[in-house]
């Protein structure tokens, strides 16, 4: 702009600037005290000594740091990897992926479905799809079980229905925490993708069809790109509380199956050793910063191909 | 034999069922001939829209066929079908920029790469966007977004082009010089053109025929000048232009196949050899229509066609409305173009005579 702000104006601006910042001074300060504060908190404790009944040792150590990835045998003090660690992260990466991947595919046809009824019924749909929220999430998690276990109702059904002879195993296997955790993520894919198709413009449809597309081309040329902001955000908004998730894998994965969320836990519980749970804790934050990276990295780079 | 490109064979779209069926369109039958612009005119409501959306298959009919060619293609998807849109908010795909736009018709054609870089460098030359072929479709005007549009649904070369009011959102201006680029567009391409207006000035401009619909039904198919200086009712008569509508006595008609006889005006003696319609034919009464720049206003009443009192004058520029009061209390407006020498200018409360001459008289259907 060549043109100079009169004194008035910069006046009006800077009042403005102020006013907005007043505004969000609340959320500023709980995002100070309740995010950043403990984040802090964690960092520090992961270099420091742990104490021998948990808590800290003022004392800075890199040990934690050490024993994320390697472990020190304690008989003859040989270093190798830590396969139960590393095993750990990249179940939880894995059982994470899937689980995005598993949402998408359910969610994706629900917001669309949704998204496409007249408008004075979506409210109702979007009502049932927040069904699930009102109840807590350890007594949904118990009911999955409920349902899965050995003598839970689906092998009982299928046993007295004659289809199988002994109840299939599902209850403390990967299935079973990835059954629970779509479930559990499935509305925070739905809403966002419902988000970008409620202002979708289903003319681009009818656009896309007069242009010689069938439905499948008009699908991957024309309603996925232009939604892509509500897939990136319902795809975030899974992935990353999945990779911390806790409860789910604690009661459907049993003791065995665990996942990172699961071993933080025991290192500030059973294992008593503070600092390594919070080295676990910040390797995982660096994970997610690292995978979002990638992922937005990733979009950008198709959307320059396809424009 | 006339080649048509498009036959509307018998074609009705009904919503809803009773008691609130909506007749969209109603048992309508036209032929569209090859290489015309053509034009379906009618007030909003009237089942314009629908028959367009029929024709590029984003609705079934009811019942009844829709020919391309002589092929059925009543139930063929639109993408199957050659022909394509100009959609009224243009629908540009936000995602893609305009020579992408351009390109997505025939790259869904599975056109080789270089036939479709060719098309889309031909398109942008003839709608004048080589400059913004980079630019994203939210970065170029309305008037821009509307020459895309065009570019768009004439790249894969269909048979047929369907515009939806694509003019309307434009302010005038621009939409006078869309108008000739259409019609340009049309002859260069030689591809038939189906346009849907309710602006009837823009239909007689641009179109070689016209169809004026009215509640799902086509009333009338014509050229401009037969939709305009021979309407066969009231409400075509009405939709295009001003017009005036006087009733009249039937006097003298001529028996048997012959359309010829006579009618006269109230409280005149003075009787006009005329066309009277066929369901006319036993009636005393009847409806005749006149266009406001046929009728001449005069200053003597003797002799005249009808008498009344000037209650307004309107100017227009290159014209001047005059509104009369007539004696019956009946309201009817002359035009007479305005000249530099000024000549017959009447005063309001002037008592003046109407002057129509026997060919400008038209009796109405109904």
């Amino acid at each position: 702009m060549s043109r100079t702000l009169s004194a008035l104006e910069q006046e009006q601006i800077r009042r403005k600037t102020r006013a907005n910042w007043l505004l969000s001074t609340p959320a500023l300060l709980l995002l100070l005290f309740a995010a950043s504060g403990p984040l802090i908190i964690v960092v520090i404790y992961s270099f420091l000594s742990s104490g021998n009944y948990g808590g800290v040792v003022w004392e800075f150590s890199t040990d934690a740091w050490f024993n994320v990835l390697y472990t020190k045998d304690i008989f003859d003090d040989t270093v190798s990897l830590s396969d139960a660690h590393l095993s750990i992260f990249w179940r939880s990466v894995q059982l994470s992926f899937l689980t995005t991947v598993l949402c998408l595919f359910f969610g994706f046809p629900t917001a669309y479905f949704i998204a496409t009824r007249p408008p004075s019924t979506r409210n109702v749909w979007l009502f049932l799809i927040t069904i699930p929220f009102w109840t807590n999430l350890l007594i949904r998690t118990f009911a999955i079980l409920e349902l899965i276990r050995n003598q839970g109702v689906i092998n009982n059904s299928l046993m007295s229905l004659g289809l199988i002879q002994e109840p299939i195993r599902m209850l403390y296997t990967d299935f079973a925490i990835l059954v629970g955790m779509a479930y559990v993520y499935l509305p925070l894919m739905v809403l966002p993708i419902y988000a970008s198709m409620e202002r979708f413009d289903f003319r681009f449809v009818e656009a896309g069809y007069d242009l010689y597309a069938s439905r499948i081309k008009v699908l991957r040329r024309i309603i996925i790109p232009i939604i892509k902001p509500g897939i990136i955000a319902g795809s975030i908004l899974v992935f990353v509380p999945s990779l911390g998730a806790y409860v789910t894998p604690r009661v459907l994965g049993g003791g065995k199956r665990l996942m990172v969320g699961n071993l933080i836990e025991l290192q500030f519980g059973q294992g008593k050793n503070w600092p390594l749970g919070a080295a676990l804790a910040v390797t995982m934050l660096v994970i997610v910063m690292v995978a979002l990276i990638f992922y937005v990295r990733l979009v950008q780079k198709s959307e320059r191909n396809h424009g | 034999m006339v080649d048509d490109t498009i036959r509307i064979e018998g074609v009705g779209k009904y919503f809803g069922a009773e008691p609130n069926l909506v007749k969209a369109l109603d048992n309508v039958s036209v032929n569209i001939r090859r290489n015309e612009f053509f034009t379906l005119l009618g007030p909003s409501g009237c089942g314009k829209t629908t028959l367009l959306r029929l024709i590029a298959g984003f609705e079934s009919p009811s019942f009844g066929t829709i020919l391309l060619d002589n092929k059925d293609i009543t139930t063929l998807p639109p993408y199957q079908r050659s022909v394509n849109t100009v959609f009224q908010s243009y629908a540009l795909f936000p995602h893609l920029t305009v020579a992408q736009n351009i390109s997505f018709g025939l790259e869904m054609l599975n056109k080789p790469k270089h036939e479709i870089n060719q098309t889309v460098d031909e398109m942008l030359a003839l709608v004048h966007m080589e400059e913004l072929k980079d630019r994203r479709t939210n970065q170029i005007s309305g008037g821009q977004q509307q020459r895309v549009a065009l570019a768009r649904a004439l790249a894969p070369k269909p048979d047929v082009l369907l515009l939806d009011e694509p003019l309307s959102a434009l302010d005038y201006k621009l939409r006078r010089g869309m108008q000739i680029e259409l019609k340009r567009l049309q002859l260069e391409t030689g591809i038939t053109f189906i346009f849907v207006t309710h602006d009837q000035e823009e239909a007689l401009t641009m179109s070689d025929r016209i169809a004026v619909m009215n509640e799902g039904h086509i009333l009338q198919v014509g050229s401009p000048d037969e939709i305009y200086n021979d309407p066969q009712e009231r409400f075509v008569a009405d939709f295009i232009g001003e017009s005036n509508f006087v009733e009249v006595d039937i006097v003298g008609k001529a028996s048997g196949a012959s359309s010829s006889g006579s009618i006269r005006f109230a409280n005149s003696k003075k009787s006009y050899p005329v066309k009277i319609p066929a369901n006319k034919k036993n009636d005393k009464k009847a409806l005749v229509f006149i266009r406001p720049e046929h009728a001449r206003l005069d200053g003597k009443t003797r002799g005249a066609t009808l008498t009344g009192t000037l209650a307004n004058k309107l100017f227009f520029g290159t014209d001047t409305n005059y509104h009369i009061d007539l004696d019956d209390g009946s309201q009817f407006v002359v035009r007479a173009q305005n000249t530099l020498e000024g000549g017959f200018s009447p005063a309001v409360g002037d008592k003046l005579g109407i002057f129509v001459d026997e060919n400008a008289l038209k009796v109405l259907k109904d």
